[in-house]
């Protein structure tokens, strides 16, 4: 990156806007790009120096802030004191709009970067910096095009973090030198392992190990779900090994079962042709119908009765059902006994009460006679035991309730019937039938062979034989093969709900838990190399800085007969080695030239393309020593931009000596009408017309 | 050889480092490049690595899909 122009409005001592706005151009005639800046202390260098920061990063330090500083100054403020970011005349004549403009040149191309403030809408007069607005953009002048991602764009120029190595105080130069001393404070280490790019192998591995860690458990969910699968897809294979296996023996035995009904139809056409063999034939169909049609009876009944209730609950049900059907009947007749007793109980009294009153029978209607006293007191006895005996029985009839046992009655009898117990037990009874009617074919059948005369033919003899035999083979091959086609229809079954378990998939990785596994063996892969080159990549940029650095120090010093080289240790410890090769402790201007030797030789091994950008560039070194630093600065590749205070650099000198290598330089002076606004009076120009 | 930009030298290590790698062989100098630029662009981000993390998988996924659909073949 290399600055072409920077304008300020109403930016701190720099009044103006519009036409009125305060412009430095870096821009040279022949490609020069460096400027000196000449202000006294106040005039307004700092200022001039902070623009191109707050242009890049949108926040400023103060001044008493070190380098690892936080304290920042406000935007805007009616005090001086304060350091307000806007102009405070600006501000005290009710203009509140500031910001800074800069254009550049970056990888061929002239951006404009544009960062100003406004007061928000509705505020009168802005106190506070959240009473402000910020305008923010950066212009491709080339194309036209307005870049997006603005702060990414600004922190792939200069991250804000390194911003402290190529724009530096230099009344803070010792700062720079002490970072290479301070290995206790590690926030400053971070700087100087960050524009070496340490960082970038040691926060990779670290960002590399985090999406392993992402990965793993994502992988242990995945393979969680997946192992119901991949077991599934062993059984699967097994299964299916065994289903192909088992249909090849059956092919075999429909092999050898065709082979014996060939036999069969041979011997069958032999006996067909002899009138002993045809009757015998004819038996042997019939009663082999017999069993068959008995076999598929047998096998109906059996399909019915297993979607029944199982023989032996059903035993012990119907054993249960009826004992209490046993009981309740046994109740009920009780209570029916009981009643009719009762019923006679009434008649009793009835007739004894008519005895005692003297009326007619009920039963037979003949005329009773009033009892004696003694009689009378005979039956008043008997009608009160009659009366406790009627009233016992009437407690036990109605326990239990007799509603309540007929209903528990009708109840059982319909749980009998719900189960089909009759129908089971017709079943039952059907299948010992259709059973004794195979059996009986069966031994009809083998019968049958003894009815054939005494005197046949000895060739129909070896041929019932023969017959036998091969029904006696053929009925054992069809029973493996029934078996076997079991048996494949139960693998059958379990292939085909493997295969609903494993669904399209058919058991392999889904892609996604493929591709994490894939991912975590790269990254894991990527972090071992990011780890192995840890070591050999600082170790070379330790010796390059030190090498860099060196090489300027001694330009530099110009004492390359006392010193041999800057040492900087493993730990980024910094020493001077003498030509004796021991540490030199050297002289406060020594260590200057130092200082500016490691931010020369930082940036130089950073790569990053910046200015440098020197405020009060001598203020640690002497004049002799800066002289040669800003001539070696000068000439050498990078942008430099530097703000001597008239002490240091005085302003004739400086044009005379340096102004060549500039594409201008500028005076920066007090505005003679107000104090608190700085003029920058162009001195000598280089500048592109 | 050593260089002086420490990014280069960096990348140049880096690539030499995976090529030894059979692991890597789909990481090619374009590839670290990336990976180092996206690395170098986090290294003060404030956000525990989220971003950064986010970036490197952005970069890696398409070699991701590159690798499975090799191993489909």
């Amino acid at each position: 990156m290399r600055l072409l122009e920077i304008e300020m409005t109403n930016w701190q001592p720099y009044k103006g806007a519009g036409k009125n706005a305060r412009r430095i151009s870096l821009d040279g005639n022949n490609g020069e790009k460096n400027v000196i800046i000449y202000g006294q202390n106040t005039h307004g260098k700092t200022a001039l120096w902070q623009a191109i920061r707050f242009a890049m990063f949108g926040r400023v330090l103060k001044r008493i802030s070190g380098v690892n500083g936080k304290d920042w100054k406000p935007l805007v403020a009616s005090d001086t004191k304060e350091e307000p970011l806007l102009n405070v005349t600006a501000h005290e004549e009710g203009i509140y709009d500031f910001g800074v403009n800069i254009k550049f040149e970056h990888d061929g191309d002239v951006y404009e970067l544009s960062r100003s403030y406004s007061k928000k809408t509705g505020i009168s007069i802005p106190r506070r910096d959240n009473q402000m607005e910020e305008t923010f953009t950066i212009r491709n002048l080339d194309n036209g095009s307005y870049v997006q991602e603005k702060q990414k764009f600004v922190n792939d120029l200069l991250p804000e973090g390194l911003a402290r190595f190529f724009m530096f105080d230099g009344e803070r130069l010792m700062e720079y030198r002490n970072l290479f001393n301070d290995t206790k404070d590690i926030h400053l280490r971070n700087y100087i392992e960050a524009i070496l790019r340490f960082p970038v192998l040691t926060q990779g591995s670290e960002d590399f190990e985090k999406i392993g860690k992402t990965l793993k458990g994502q992988i242990s969910k995945h393979a969680s779900k997946h192992r119901k699968g991949e077991a599934a897809q062993e059984e699967l294979l097994e299964v299916e090994s065994n289903l192909d296996l088992e249909n090849d023996i059956l092919k075999d035995i429909n092999v050898e079962l065709d082979d014996y009904n060939s036999k069969l139809g041979v011997v069958n056409e032999f006996l067909k042709k002899e009138e002993e063999g045809k009757k015998l034939l004819e038996q042997q169909d019939k009663f082999r119908e017999q069993k068959e049609n008995a076999i598929i009876e047998i096998e109906s009944i059996s399909k019915k009765m297993s979607k029944a209730l199982p023989g032996a609950w059903r035993a012990i049900i119907t054993n249960k059902i009826d004992l209490r059907l046993e009981k309740l009947e046994d109740d009920i007749k009780r209570q029916k006994i009981q009643t009719q007793r009762q019923g006679e109980i009434k008649i009793e009294l009835g007739h004894l009460e008519n005895r005692l009153k003297g009326r007619d029978c009920l039963a037979c209607g003949t005329s009773l006679e009033k009892p004696s006293a003694d009689e009378e007191k005979g039956i008043l006895e008997t009608m009160a035991e009659l009366e406790i005996e009627h009233e016992k029985l009437e407690k036990a009839r109605l326990d239990p309730d007799p509603d309540y046992l007929y209903k528990r009655q009708k109840a059982l009898i319909n749980i009998r019937n719900d189960l089909k117990l009759d129908m089971l037990v017709s079943l039952e009874e059907d299948l010992l039938r259709w059973k004794t009617r195979k059996r009986e074919a069966e031994q009809n059948f083998e019968k049958s062979l003894k009815n054939v005369s005494k005197d046949r033919a000895s060739k129909i003899a070896e041929n019932t034989v023969r017959q036998r035999d091969l029904y006696k083979q053929i009925g054992a091959v069809e029973e493996r093969r029934s078996n076997k086609k079991s048996l494949i229809k139960t693998l059958e079954y379990d292939r085909d709900r493997l295969q609903s378990i494993l669904g399209s998939g058919g058991g392999k990785k889904p892609t996604v838990y493929r591709k994490a596994e894939i991912k975590r063996d790269l990254v894991q892969e990527l972090k071992n190399a990011w780890d192995a080159v840890t070591d050999s990549h600082r170790e070379s940029q330790r010796e390059n800085v030190e090498k860099e650095a060196t090489k300027v120090f001694l330009h530099l010093s110009n004492k390359s007969h006392l010193y041999k080289k800057l040492s900087i240790s493993e730990t980024f410890q910094l020493s001077i080695i003498n030509n004796k090769g021991k540490s030199d402790s050297g002289s406060p201007g020594q260590w200057g030239l130092v200082a500016y030797s490691i931010l020369d030789a930082l940036t130089t091994c950073s790569g990053i393309e910046f200015p440098l950008i020197i405020d009060t560039p001598g203020r640690s070194i002497d004049d002799h020593h800066l002289n040669k630093t800003l001539e070696y600065l000068l000439n050498s590749n990078k942008q430099v931009i530097i703000f001597p205070e008239g002490s240091e650099l005085k302003p004739d000198f400086g044009d005379k000596e340096f102004s060549h290598l500039c594409a201008a330089t500028y005076q920066l002076s007090q505005n003679k009408e107000d104090a608190n606004m700085t003029d920058i009076i162009l001195r000598k120009s280089n500048l592109r017309s | 050889m050593m260089q002086t930009n420490s990014l280069e030298n960096l990348i140049s290590l880096l690539v030499n480092e995976c090529t030894k790698r059979p692991g890597l062989v789909h990481i090619s100098e374009d590839v670290i490049r990336k990976i180092v630029h996206s690395l170098e662009k986090e290294i003060f981000s404030e956000d525990n690595r989220k971003s950064s993390i986010s970036s490197l998988e952005k970069i890696l996924d398409p070699i991701v899909d590159l690798i499975y659909e090799e191993e489909k073949k």
